[in-house]
């Protein structure tokens, strides 16, 4: 078949905060015509890297379209002079929040003046098109949700009517529904002749959408392999997706968690109807009440953007409750300083890891964080907490030079290591109550696996713990009940025996329990 | 007794002089450039154009030479900004100190030396409306220029494909970029724009408002100019409001002696200005309104291609 792109020995590295990646290491890629092309691989493995590479050029390697070599310089001569387009996974940096999403798409009008109106028109009658919802062109992005504004982000690299579509996770913040109707139409285009590249870590989208699969694993292709050759080689759909798996992470096999059967314990944290306001000073979460119990891991559920961040905030006091109580060991914390929390044991691991560390103190400072209150006089008793600091960098197994070294010099996955070491020894047994924020988000396979056996031994111990996650694996592998929340409300709460993965999804959706349990 | 068409008159002359560089610094704002230099290239120009114009004995060629020099020393500052993406405050800074220094160079030939400045400009029935017509349409054309000027800007801003890649820009200008808009060149030309716009203020200035040239005429306006920005919430409509408020403010010392005392009147514009910042600043600290009508979100953040 004739390849429309083929790209050749892509090299890309970045330099940063000390540390040398290799985001693209002598990567061939082709495009067929009329394919969809799926590139697989987990978070960090080059995958976004590479589609970038045909918009700002990448620092060696050859790409061809329709066979000719060509210069993409600027993301101008992709767009207007080869038709490519692009929907990107980072809407910050793609979408202007404070513009309308008329204003964002402007990419099909030309000439000086322009008529808004008739680019809402157009805007309208594409949405109808693609069948990709309602949006309303004359709304400010800002004030979309998360599923909104992807389709927007869709919608604007459709509209250009390309000849080769990239879509880079395009489903992270798409309800289940809206992801089939998004797979029907990539599917129609095909038909049409279009090339597609999606690019997921969802091994069963790429299996089942896909013509093609290129897997990237630290930044080298590991195997392209065609989709339905893998089908008729693997007797079923679950070996072959293992087939994947093992590919995309390489030795370091998933192995199932070892989960201790314990029995939850007493109510330690009650959050009684919580009314939680964003930046804007808009009520996004309506009402929550969620009891955390020692011996359990709760798990949050939701696509994210649906409140679970401000639900969290409130609770740990990063910001107001506009309504509602929140009491922990039976005192009324509601509102208090976020010390009178922290005293309590309530420990946290967000999700940007901006919140939890300095980047320019040094490994040691960073550990001593929780503890250096503890000192009796006016000076901090350092000779106390160096040996605890240390043993924490011993037993979690924190890869330093030094803990003199400022945590900038860590790697991710170091970096988290340090945060999950401060928080988890913040107290010991049925005292510790922890809010972990997708706690693996970013990590690669063998620190997810460590963070995820810390969390199931924590709750042995006795601690109560609330694991606010969008992985769907991460929550039915570890939690023991899992509420899920949509649009700041809990749309039930169900425990793991009696929950499936279709029952979650739909919930996150917007189903009710009472809707999806028969 | 206080003759009301001639303090009217003479605030829309003063507003004209604080309506055409804030013009221009919107843009520049508006595209993500910030732009502190004001002050010096209103006062080079306003030195500039009135040496030339004595020079030449031709007005318009001194203005357009104001204009010029606008646009060249904006320019310096554009290199330093956009292509070097260095500090703009700092690289700001610099250009007031050096449009300073530059006008006491240009203007030590002419100063005291008296040319004849632009005239009124009679517009036919526009300025026989009585009271009104004396007000706003008996001055030189600059004034005139300014009115459709702000119309015009807020038009293209608003209604017009580049007016929305500009805003595009100073918003997020990777976005802007990853859509194929080439940021640079944009801003370049918002810069310059508004830098072209300072020096036709400082040739408005000495040639067509205060008529004369003398070290330190501008008394620290083009700071206001900065501030205007703000206070006209980077709309060239809100650009008309403010600059006529701070004229009022201007012209104050001269018609309210007998109601306050000099020194006060004299104050007004630079407490008034301390005042409506601060006022500003609590209004649009609640993050709802800044987005509707805040700053742009990519003001004073360099641009460099990933």
């Amino acid at each position: 078949m004739d390849s429309v792109l083929e790209m050749k020995d892509i090299c890309k590295t970045f330099y940063g905060d000390g540390i040398v990646v290799k985001a693209n290491d002598h990567v061939n890629f082709s495009l067929n015509k009329g394919e969809i092309h799926a590139i697989l691989g987990e978070n960090g493995a080059g995958k976004s890297t590479l589609v970038n590479g045909l918009f700002f050029p990448p620092d060696s390697g050859h790409i061809f379209i329709n066979g000719v070599e060509v210069n993409l310089d600027n993301p101008l001569t992709a767009i207007k002079e080869y038709k490519l387009a692009i929907a990107r996974q980072d809407l910050s940096k793609s979408l202007i929040e404070r513009h309308t999403v008329a204003e964002n798409i402007l990419s099909f009008s030309e000439g000086f003046f322009l008529s808004l109106a008739e680019i809402e028109r157009a805007i309208k009658k594409a949405l109808q098109k693609f069948n990709l919802g309602d949006i309303n062109p004359k709304a400010k992005v800002w004030k979309l949700s998360g599923g909104e504004k992807q389709r927007v982000e869709i919608l604007k690299a459709l509209i250009t009517n390309p000849s080769i579509l990239i879509l880079d996770e395009p489903t992270a913040m798409l309800t289940p529904p809206e992801i089939e109707r998004l797979f029907s139409l990539l599917k129609n285009l095909k038909e049409e002749g279009k090339s597609i590249i999606i690019i997921t870590h969802h091994l069963e989208e790429a299996i089942n959408l896909s013509d093609r699969i290129t897997v990237l694993r630290h930044g080298e292709v590991v195997g392209v392999l065609d989709t339905q050759k893998l089908r008729k080689d693997y007797a079923n759909e679950k070996e072959a997706i293992m087939h994947l798996a093992s590919l995309m992470v390489g030795k370091e096999v998933l192995y199932d968690l070892h989960q201790d059967k314990v029995h939850t314990g007493t109510i330690v944290v009650e959050l009684d109807d919580a009314v939680v306001n964003n930046d804007m000073g808009d009520a996004v979460v309506h009402g929550i009440s969620l009891h955390l119990k020692t011996n359990q891991i709760l798990g949050l559920a939701g696509i994210s953007g649906n409140g679970q961040r401000e639900l969290i905030e409130g609770l740990f006091r990063w910001r107001n409750l506009e309504k509602g109580r929140i009491k922990i060991r039976g005192q009324d914390v509601t509102n208090k300083p976020i010390k009178k929390v922290r005293e309590l044991g309530v420990a946290y691991i967000p999700e940007d890891r901006r919140k939890a560390l300095i980047f320019d103190l040094s490994v040691r400072d960073n550990l001593m964080l929780n503890s250096y209150q503890n000192s009796k006089s006016l000076i901090i008793d350092r000779s106390r907490i160096i040996p605890e600091t240390e043993a924490l960098i011993r037993r979690y197994n924190i890869k330093t030079t030094s803990p003199l070294s400022p945590i900038r010099s860590l790697s991710g996955g170091n970096r988290q290591k340090v945060v999950v070491a401060r928080e988890f020894s913040l107290k010991q047994g049925k005292d510790l109550i922890l809010i972990a924020e997708n706690p693996t988000f970013g990590l690669d396979v063998g620190t997810t696996q460590f963070v995820r056996e810390e969390l199931l031994r924590k709750r042995a111990e006795g601690a109560a713990i609330l694991l606010v996650s969008s992985d769907l694996t991460e929550i039915m592998s570890l939690c023991d009940e899992i509420a899920v929340i949509f649009k700041g409300k809990i749309m039930g709460i169900i425990s793991r025996e009696n929950a499936t993965r279709e029952m979650i999804g739909l919930m996150m959706g917007g189903a009710h329990q009472t809707e999806v349990l028969v | 007794m206080v003759d009301y068409i001639l303090m009217f008159s003479s605030i829309v002359a003063a507003a004209t002089f604080f309506l055409l560089p804030t013009l221009g610094e919107i843009y520049a704002e508006r595209s993500g450039i910030l732009n502190l230099g004001i002050e010096g290239m209103i006062i080079a120009s306003a030195a500039f154009s009135y040496a030339i114009a004595y020079s030449t004995q031709n007005l318009w060629i001194g203005v357009l030479s104001g204009m010029l020099l606008g646009g060249v020393l904006s320019g310096i500052h554009a290199i330093i900004s956009i292509t070097f993406t260095r500090t703009q405050v700092v690289s700001g800074i610099g250009l007031t100190i050096l449009g300073t220094g530059l006008s006491g160079i240009l203007g030590r030939g002419v100063i005291g030396k008296a040319i004849d400045t632009l005239e009124n400009v009679h517009i036919p029935f526009l300025s026989d409306i009585p009271f009104i017509g004396e007000i706003f349409f008996d001055h030189p054309i600059l004034v005139y220029f300014s009115y459709i000027m702000v119309p015009i800007c807020w038009f293209i801003l608003y209604k017009t494909r580049i007016g929305i890649l500009i805003r595009s820009v100073g918003e997020n200008p990777e976005a802007a970029y990853n859509q194929g808009v080439n940021v640079n060149l944009l801003r370049f030309a918002c810069v310059i724009f508004g830098g072209m716009m300072s020096g036709l203020g400082g040739a408005y200035l000495s040639l067509g408002y205060l008529n004369f040239w003398s070290e330190g005429m501008t008394q620290g306006r083009g700071w206001i100019v900065i501030a205007l920005v703000v206070v006209a919430l980077w709309n060239p409509l809100g650009a008309f409001l403010g600059s006529y408020i701070f004229g009022t403010f201007d012209v104050m010392k001269y018609y309210f002696q007998q109601f306050l005392p000099t020194p006060v009147l004299k104050m007004a514009p630079h407490v008034s200005t301390i005042l409506f910042l601060a006022i500003w600043g609590i209004i649009l600290s609640r993050q709802k309104v800044k987005s509707i009508v805040g700053a742009p979100t990519s003001l004073a953040v360099p641009f460099e291609k990933s």
